[in-house]
């Protein structure tokens, strides 16, 4: 897979909480990548098999809010993707990006 | 001259609060609904940002909508181009048998799992018909059709050919092809198949 600097951004979010389910907006916020670029990211790597996703297991009627999509690394993604965050800067793996992008 | 202060800033905020309800409320909900059905029917993505919206903060929502436009621009469009390209099946697919026929009397729920369905009293057969354009490929294997089929009807959970079933199965081809297939499996399972 091309090594980008959004991949890169993206492997450092993912690989701090590796057994964690990930929701579509949450790694955008955190890791400052906008929709465009982070979905195909993720279609990337569900098609490399280094991400599986699934629905939230909850009742949409109790909530009142439909399921979310969630993405959890495989043993092959924390392999890879923990490699792929380890060669990021200091300062990405230390200050993943917290804040509205837009404040 | 006299103005009504009173009226027009209570008008004025009247105007606000509604202008705000629809620019935050409102209308970023429409456009995501719009733009979700801009993905293939069965594409994960279609529900995923319909529920993306909702852990939304109210505030951030319009940002967040014009970047799904990106989304739609980059992924739904080539993604429908791909879809279109594919060859589209139609399978009707006809069954008979008792505990089918049982079945065909809760009519709500077949309602619910296919896309049409027709049952005859004179003809003793259970017409469902498929559109296989989403998932393209299932209905290449016979076994797996008539499993989809049974378990979408809610009468077989392990994948299994049961040997109580007849079936008769259409398979008509749209785009790039005009084939019709003809698949006929009697009840102990063995199939055959003619292509016109």
């Amino acid at each position: 897979m091309r090594k980008s600097d959004s991949l890169v951004a993206l492997a450092v979010v993912l690989a701090q909480r590796p057994n964690d389910e990930h929701w579509g907006y949450d790694l955008s916020r955190t890791s400052g990548l906008r929709s465009g670029v982070l979905y195909p990211i993720l279609q990337r790597l569900l098609n490399e098999g280094w991400v599986k996703d699934g629905w939230e297991a909850i009742d949409p009627k109790v909530e009142g809010r439909p399921r979310r999509r969630f993405y959890k690394l495989t043993e092959v993604g924390i392999v890879e993707l923990g490699a792929l965050a380890a060669t990021a800067p200091r300062s990405a793996t230390t200050a993943p990006m917290a804040t509205p992008r837009f404040a | 001259m006299n103005i009504d202060i009173t009226t027009t800033s209570a008008g004025g905020v009247l105007l606000v609060v509604l202008l705000t309800a629809a620019l935050f409320g409102f209308l970023p909900r429409l456009a995501t609904r719009l733009m979700s059905r801009a993905f293939p029917k069965s594409d994960p993505r279609r529900d995923e940002m319909l529920a993306e919206l909702h852990g939304v903060p109210h505030f951030e929502r319009l940002v967040w909508v014009a970047e799904q436009f990106e989304r739609v621009l980059l992924e739904a469009i080539p993604a429908r181009v791909a879809q279109s390209k594919k060859r589209r099946e139609i399978w009707t697919v006809h069954v008979d048998g008792k505990e089918f026929r049982l079945s065909a009397s809760r009519r709500r729920t077949l309602r619910e799992r296919f896309r049409s369905w027709r049952y005859s009293a004179k003809i003793p057969l259970l017409s469902l018909s498929i559109h296989d354009q989403d998932d393209a490929g299932i209905g290449t294997a016979t076994d797996q059709l008539i499993t989809r089929v049974l378990t979408q009807a809610g009468m077989m959970t392990t994948p299994a050919i049961p040997l109580d079933f007849g079936f008769r199965i259409s398979r008509i081809a749209v785009n790039r092809s005009r084939t019709r297939d003809e698949v006929v499996v009697s009840s102990d399972g063995d199939a055959s198949e003619s292509t016109r």
